[in-house]
């Protein structure tokens, strides 16, 4: 039996569909990432498998709906917002309440504080946290009950490299214990090597569900990233061949599905001067591109460009 | 999975969950601390002082008892408006959401956390009113009053249960409406809109006739004696009748919010 199996579930709001037919089954220690453009629907699905909004379809929970386990916090933990708080109640405190309400022992509030670095404003009002803080007291409220699945809604925005890194690496422990996770984001880059399993969606519709190796195989398996002396021509010559790219860091250009002598040959039919090119393995990033290029290229994001 | 190690019911843990929200909350004790002085009213409402066919201490102790209810009522629809608005406005609503198995177990929690608080306010303000009147020097709560402690009570409860039923009413508007300022500002407008509305399509004959007016819950906390004025007529409203026509008027407008909360989407 898997922890989490959802059926095709719909939401409309004033009679626009904004998720169809969304399914979703994750394995215990699994790590899946549900991605895609703004208003794709990642949230609106979290928000139904949860049950905090209301749709149709239906998700089960080690077989059962949600409601029908009398503790519903030691099944699923949910962080659908930065700031899930309020401002002038101490860390500490929100927790106890949330502690009070899951029939917990309140000694598991420490824990939680201390697993997710807060303990030291324990007794401070979260007013004064950063957004890094702020995510991880969200973050301390989903775990605290020690749910067996995690839903997280884009729990890396906002935050610093340091605290991007623990998180992931946090995450993969979860994992380790057998925890489902269920995570939204539009920035994959620090997922990579994290996730498991991608499911990409474009306004409202699931157009791509597998594992990232497979997304990989099927969609991009070529990847290189080039410096030259322009970007803006290369990638205006990509653009007008029809070849996938995506910015890369430093000024740098990815360029997908070619090889680096076919790169190479681009920029030499432009007179351009290659200063770095470089094979890599095709990133999250790349792959999300190119799914939403092929499979869905009546969207707003088709070729190029920033997700 | 892992057990909880103290299991209990929903509805239990749910007002646990309630109070903890509440106690943890700086304006809670603000509210609390002001509905007692409001207690203090009695001594400048004119009103407490006015010889009745009871005899002056008489009305003095019932006034102490009936003077700060309209604002302490007040507040406690606050309280309830806050203890439903917050969970919007902060976005706590879906973690809590997910401690209980349903939504209605988080609403009555609330609706029994929110009933404490108004109890509490209210005898407080009560209490305040009733020590600071033979303080102040302006009266005692002499035999007189003894002699008919029953009626003292029965104010001294329509007073509670006015106050319970503001702080539901808060609660309910606040989370049909969303928000806390839904919940603060509907069961003000109420007895402006809802009993002219209630008059017209139900009329004022038989029973209504002594229930109005209910919403701004004057009636239910006279003592029977004086005419009230109402909507151009003058209503000689039974107390106990009023109080109950705006307890269920509270109810419905409750199952009105347990209804829109079940299907509403949190997030």
């Amino acid at each position: 039996m898997h922890p989490l199996e959802a059926d095709a579930l719909h939401k409309s709001y004033g009679g626009k569909a904004v998720l169809t037919d969304f399914s979703l089954s994750c394995s215990a220690g699994s790590i899946t990432a549900v991605v895609g453009p703004n208003g794709s629907g990642k949230t609106t699905a979290l928000t139904l498998m949860s049950g905090v909004a209301r749709g149709s379809g239906q998700t089960l929970f080690y077989g059962k709906p949600l409601a029908a386990h009398p503790f519903p916090a030691s099944v699923l933990g949910v962080m659908l917002g930065p700031k899930a708080f309020h401002p002038g109640r101490t860390a500490r405190n929100h927790l106890r309440m949330l502690a009070r309400g899951a029939g917990i022992p309140l000694g598991d509030v420490d824990r939680a504080l201390d697993d997710v670095g807060l303990s030291h404003v324990r007794d401070a009002a979260p007013r004064s946290f950063s957004l890094g803080m702020a995510q991880r007291l969200s973050l301390a409220s989903a775990i605290l009950t020690r749910p067996r699945i995690l839903f997280l809604d884009e729990p890396l925005n906002g935050l610093d490299i340091y605290s991007t890194e623990w998180l992931v690496g946090y995450l993969k422990t979860l994992a380790q214990d057998g925890v489902a996770v269920v995570v939204t984001s539009h920035i994959l880059e620090n997922l990579d090597g994290t996730i498991d399993r991608l499911v990409v969606l474009a306004d409202g519709q699931t157009i791509a569900a597998d594992s990232v190796d497979r997304l990989r195989q099927r969609f991009v398996d070529k990847e290189v990233v080039v410096r030259c002396d322009s970007v803006t021509r290369l990638t205006h010559e990509l653009t007008r061949r029809s070849v996938a790219w995506r910015p890369a860091d430093d000024g740098r250009v990815a360029v997908l599905g070619l090889d680096a002598r076919e790169v190479w040959q681009v920029t030499a039919d432009l007179g351009l001067v290659v200063l770095e090119i470089v094979e890599a393995r095709p990133t999250l990033s790349s792959v999300l591109l190119q799914v939403l290029r092929r499979e869905h290229p009546e969207g707003s994001v088709s070729i190029g460009g920033t997700l | 999975m892992t057990a909880p190690h103290r299991p209990s019911s929903p509805w239990r843990r749910a007002v646990a969950y309630e109070l903890a929200r509440a106690q943890s909350l700086k304006s809670t004790w603000l509210l609390l601390v002001l509905a007692s002085s409001l207690g203090l009213v009695a001594l400048v409402d004119g009103s407490v002082y006015t010889h009745t066919a009871m005899g002056r201490s008489d009305y003095l102790a019932f006034g102490a008892v009936t003077a700060p209810v309209a604002s302490v009522a007040l507040l406690c629809a606050v309280f309830g408006a806050m203890s439903g608005g917050h969970e919007f406005r902060h976005g706590t609503a879906a973690t809590s959401l997910v401690l209980f198995p349903s939504r209605h177990d988080l609403l009555l929690g609330k609706v029994n956390g929110s009933a404490l608080f108004a109890a509490a306010a209210a005898v407080s303000a009560m209490t305040v009113g009733l020590v600071a009147l033979p303080l102040a020097g302006m009266g005692a709560v002499n035999a007189t009053v003894l002699d008919d402690p029953a009626a003292l009570a029965g104010v001294a409860l329509r007073g509670v249960l006015v106050c319970v039923g503001y702080a539901t009413l808060g609660l309910a508007c606040a989370v049909i409406g969303g928000s806390v300022v839904a919940g603060v500002a509907f069961p003000f407008v109420a007895s402006a809109l809802v009993e002219p509305i209630l008059v017209i399509g139900l009329g004022r004959s038989g029973l209504l006739r002594y229930a109005y007016p209910f919403t701004e819950a004057r009636a239910g906390l006279s003592t029977g004696e004086a005419p009230l004025p109402f909507g151009g007529d003058v209503m000689r409203s039974s107390p106990w009748l009023s109080l109950v026509a705006f307890l269920v008027f509270c109810t419905v407008v409750a199952v009105l919010a347990a209804l829109r909360f079940k299907r509403t989407n949190v997030n």
